[in-house]
């Protein structure tokens, strides 16, 4: 271990890495030299990159050590278009606005790691996982170029497993103190294969869960249209079918991410060896109707067999009919324990039906940088963490001048009190028990240190006018604590406060304020 | 009890924006002294620090702390919203005081952008039918 980790420290210095923005470029020999046990690698990747997907980008981070290829993490960058995550209506407007601006609420995101798999995986060669983080750390450097040149808000290590040990361990180090915010992502779900036969897997799940899917199975065996179910490894003559399923499904589903195409179908059809095919058919009078599919592919990963359930696409009137969606789950059951799969992996979402299911956690985790100026340029007056300054600063002001109202109804009457020292002092023990006393002072030093931080971003010609922010806030809290009413007249008040505030906040620089910001 | 008129609560308005333009110029002065960008909250207390040494800064909490006072007496007279809001003229000393005493830069879109705030201001805090508690309101009361 020490010869390895002293042949490291010499090497350490030569890393350096690449992007590619095509898989071909690598070649399939350099990123088999990498890429060993991995489940999804070269033609999966080429299937994807090659399908079209509309508004996705591939790009391919290649780590090498002098001249010698180490490691490869896959990577793309993606239009996050949030017409599509929200609901029809919304979606609706959305798309209006965005037919006059195109790029209305669409985020472009970059994340390394895999488009769409059971988790994310970078190709490190064994020799090099002892260094892992360092090899990371030249990845999070390719991603910030990439990021950089896509022009994204957001930059995700997507996906990636804390069972990986040396790999999770090299990424979680290597991302400290570069921004990165590590959360939990969409846990994967899989269920073990211990059993002999499906019926041995049924008596697995509570009684409740197995009698349902034993009266599923019986009605549908009891349907005058039989159910007919076909594996196959290439599908090309029924892709139109199955894309159309696809697309219904992809309709009916409230999240969305890319669309793929009828070109990704053939690619799995074509070129990836370990893709299966389930058809689910109906036979109606002497005629074949296809009314489901499901797309699993097969992997060996560290002596370990599993089948990945990818897309599924259903006939949604159908397919409630013969409960479609269960029968294909027994069916991937039966096929793992006739054919020694280890683990049948199910895909992401659904979370409570699969754990009734049996299914087990496979936790993923997404390590995120934000880098939209909004939260970074702190020149601009824009900036979040000056904004939040200015609210804090027009809230205590708030605080204050309410405080002093209450203040002042105290004191004004008992003004005669200051004339006799017994009534003055007797004033002053009331004060000091009053809370209006209180958060005058809590609220004037606050001011004391909130204020001239904001002063320190900005000139005091922008910074006070921005502050005018309350005068559109004010109103509001006073129409919803103090019941006051406003007047037309008064909105459009506001509505120029608001405009001058646009004016002056989407100014390009802001000069002198910040020269000391420069000279710092 | 005195009692103020409209009037007369705009004109100490207008002290009271002059007292607290010599305060934010001290203010600002002084933070350009001290030198510190207040990126972290280890750096806002730093800044604070560096402010109290500064005779500046001193000079404008007193006016701030004067000018409070004026808010207070003002205060008991009128509701919240129309008194915040009648500090129009404020953004005009501001922009002057901060062009002739700090020499920031103006072009036109930062003065149209201050007059429409102003403005807006203005229009808020002449709203008469929003006057809720002018002295006359006051006196009734009493009466």
């Amino acid at each position: 271990m020490m010869l390895v980790n002293m042949q490291l420290e010499k090497t350490q210095k030569h890393y350096h890495w690449r992007r590619y923005s095509s898989i071909d470029k690598i070649g399939e020999a350099q990123w088999n030299s990498v890429w060993t046990s991995q489940s999804e690698g070269w033609d999966f990747y080429r299937i994807y990159e090659n399908a079209e997907v509309e508004g996705v980008k591939f790009s391919y981070f290649c780590v090498y050590c002098g001249d010698e290829l180490i490691a490869i993490a896959p990577a793309f960058a993606i239009c996050f278009n949030l017409e599509l995550g929200v609901s029809e209506k919304a979606g609706h407007w959305i798309r209006q606005v965005q037919k006059i601006f195109p790029k209305f609420l669409v985020f472009k995101s970059v994340f390394c790691g895999a488009i769409n798999s059971e988790r994310s995986r970078c190709g490190i060669r064994g020799d090099f996982l002892v260094d892992s983080e360092n090899i990371f750390k030249q990845f999070a450097s390719a991603l910030e170029d990439f990021r950089r040149e896509e022009g994204a808000w957001l930059a995700v290590f997507k996906d990636f497993c804390s069972e990986d040990d040396a790999e999770f361990f090299g990424l979680s180090r290597a991302l400290k103190g570069l921004g990165y915010r590590m959360t939990a992502g969409l846990p994967n779900k899989y269920i073990p294969i211990h059993f002999a036969s499906v019926e041995e897997y049924l008596k697995t799940l509570s009684s409740s869960t197995r009698k349902n899917l034993q009266r599923k199975m019986k009605d549908v065996h009891s349907l005058k249209s039989p159910l007919v179910v076909e594996e196959y490894r290439r599908i090309d003559g029924y892709i139109d079918q199955i894309y159309d399923l696809y697309e219904k499904t992809y309709r009916h589903s409230n999240h969305h991410f890319e669309k793929l195409t009828k070109k990704y179908f053939y690619g799995y059809s074509r070129e990836l060896k370990n893709a299966i095919f389930f058809l689910y058919f109906v036979q109606n009078d002497g005629q074949k109707k296809m009314i489901g599919f499901n797309l699993c592919t097969l992997h060996r990963d560290k002596n370990e067999l599993r089948l990945f359930d990818k897309y599924i696409g259903l006939d949604y009137e159908l397919s409630i009919e013969y409960s479609l969606y269960f029968i294909s789950f027994l069916k991937n059951i039966e096929w793992c324990v006739a054919n020694k799969v280890n683990k049948y992996v199910l895909n992401q979402g659904g979370d409570e039906l699969k754990n009734r299911l049996g299914a087990r956690d496979i936790p993923l985790w997404n390590f995120t940088k934000v880098s939209c100026p909004l939260f970074k340029n702190l020149k601009s007056p824009f900036s979040l963490r000056v904004l939040s300054l200015i609210f804090l600063t027009d809230f205590v002001q708030f605080l204050l001048l309410m405080s002093l109202k209450k203040l002042t109804e105290l004191l004004v009457p008992r003004f005669t009190d200051f004339l006799n020292i017994s009534s003055a002092l007797n004033l002053f023990v009331d004060l000091f028990q009053s809370w209006p006393f209180w958060v005058v002072i809590f609220s004037m030093l606050t001011s004391l240190i909130v204020w001239p931080a904001v002063l320190s971003f900005l000139e005091l010609s922008v910074a006070f006018p921005l502050a005018a922010i309350s005068y559109v806030i004010v109103p509001f809290l006073s129409v919803l604590f103090l019941n006051e009413k406003i007047s037309g007249i008064r909105w459009f008040g506001i509505l120029l406060v608001v405009v001058g505030i646009a004016i002056l906040a989407k100014k390009p620089e802001n000069g002198k304020a910040n020269q000391m910001g420069k000279d710092l | 009890m005195i009692h103020f008129s409209a009037f007369e609560i705009l004109g100490i308005a207008c002290v009271i924006s002059l007292l607290d333009t010599v305060s934010q110029i001290c203010f600002k002065k002084a933070v350009d002294e001290a030198k510190v960008q207040a990126d972290s909250f280890k750096n806002m207390l730093l800044l604070t620090w560096r402010l109290l040494s500064q005779l500046r800064s001193w000079v404008g909490m007193w006016c701030g702390l004067l000018g409070l006072f004026l808010w207070g007496i003002v205060l008991f007279q009128a509701d919240v919203n129309f008194i915040f809001s009648l500090s129009a003229v404020h953004f005009i000393f501001i922009a002057i005081g901060a062009k002739l005493f700090l020499r920031e830069s103006f072009d036109r879109k930062k003065w149209i952008a201050t007059i429409l705030i102003a403005l807006g201001i203005f229009i808020i805090s002449f709203d008469a039918d929003h006057q809720p508690h002018s002295s006359d309101n006051i006196s009734s009361a009493e009466n």
